[in-house]
């Protein structure tokens, strides 16, 4: 984010920005799992829970990238 | 955490581990909810100030040793935290970082210093009490800068990607950066200490079984060993106090920083 301000491009994130990766992470785990929970709890089905897990997880790694490494 | 009270050793009894219920502590004088932590935590805000009030009590332009260490101190704050993570109106918040570095530091030392060899933050109620203070000061100046509608946006807009992405996004970065940061950074504080506390414990009172309670010759011969692992592990756990005190104020101060980062 702050890196931004910065015009070049390139330019690396300060080092306390990285400690967010790991909420970022928890918080894609945290909502599509929970939804994936929910669904389940409402249809009866079993797959939604690892499906959402394994979706949360992807956008968060996605995230990630794109605050970190793309930006 | 009994079950290495089934452990073999003698008719001797079998070592309990300590556990969570070592960190509740009694109340002092029968007078509920004063309790060692929080004497320790009105006694590292005496100390803190007195030794602040010492340090700049008469200042000199060549300073004297106390104001040295002060300056130093501050200046650790101000220069590798406030400066580098918030920018250009750094020194409206290095005041408050100061503080909370001073604070995090004193009461996570207490775990080590002789006597009183608690650290006060391995009660996670005390983190959560920082983090909300932190949580508060990042969300308000964060929307006195930018407004509440601008303040979401820098929070939880990922740059450059696609809409139907943003949908996706966008409830992640919320939960990430306005609800789950207060909670990660009081729990990495927390659990270092709880940790760090814990792993003197085990090898403390494990000496102390083996020397002086267990039958076994061969566990009393041994029990050198476990208390040096002890003086070790302290030597690491003040180590690991300075750290997690230095995290918590460069994080606070990258929250901050964000906050009012300008939009681009």
């Amino acid at each position: 984010m702050k890196a931004d301000r910065s015009s070049g491009g390139g330019a690396t994130p300060p080092p306390g920005d990285a400690w967010n990766a790991l909420s970022y992470l928890l918080s894609g785990f945290l909502l599509f799992g929970g939804i994936g929970v929910g669904l389940d709890a409402l249809f009866g089905t079993r797959w939604g829970t690892p499906v959402g897990l394994l979706a949360g997880g992807t956008a968060s790694a996605y995230l990630i990238y794109v605050r970190y490494v793309k930006s | 955490m009994t079950y290495l009270a089934t452990a073999p050793g003698g008719p001797a009894p079998g070592f309990d581990a300590p556990g969570v219920e070592d960190f509740d502590l009694p109340p002092i004088a029968g007078i509920e909810g004063l309790t060692k932590p929080v004497v320790m935590l009105v006694f590292s805000a005496v100390i803190i100030y007195v030794l602040f009030r010492l340090a700049v009590r008469n200042p000199q332009l060549v300073p004297s040793k106390g104001q040295f260490l002060g300056e130093s101190f501050h200046g650790l704050v101000r220069n590798t935290i406030a400066r580098d993570m918030i920018g250009p109106e750094f020194l409206k918040y290095v005041p408050f970082l100061t503080a909370l570095f001073a604070f995090i530091l004193v009461n996570n030392l207490f775990g080590i210093i002789p006597m009183i060899q608690f650290p006060t933050f391995a009660h996670p109620g005390v983190p959560y009490a920082l983090a909300m203070i932190v949580w508060l000061i990042y969300t308000f100046v964060g929307i006195q800068h930018h407004g509440l509608g601008g303040y979401l946006r820098i929070s939880t807009w990922p740059p450059d990607v696609p809409w139907w992405v943003r949908i996706i996004l966008t409830p992640i970065e919320f939960i990430s950066n306005i609800i789950l940061r207060p909670i990660t950074l009081s729990l990495r504080l927390f659990g270092n200490m709880f940790a760090g506390h814990l792993l003197l414990l085990v090898f403390i009172l494990g000496g102390e079984y083996m020397l002086f309670v267990a039958d076994d010759v061969a566990l009393k011969l041994l029990s050198p060993f476990a208390f040096g692992m002890g003086i070790v592990f302290t030597f690491f756990e003040a180590f690991v106090q300075v750290i997690q005190a230095y995290i918590f104020v460069m994080l606070t101060a990258s929250y901050i920083g964000t906050s009012i980062a300008d939009e681009h």
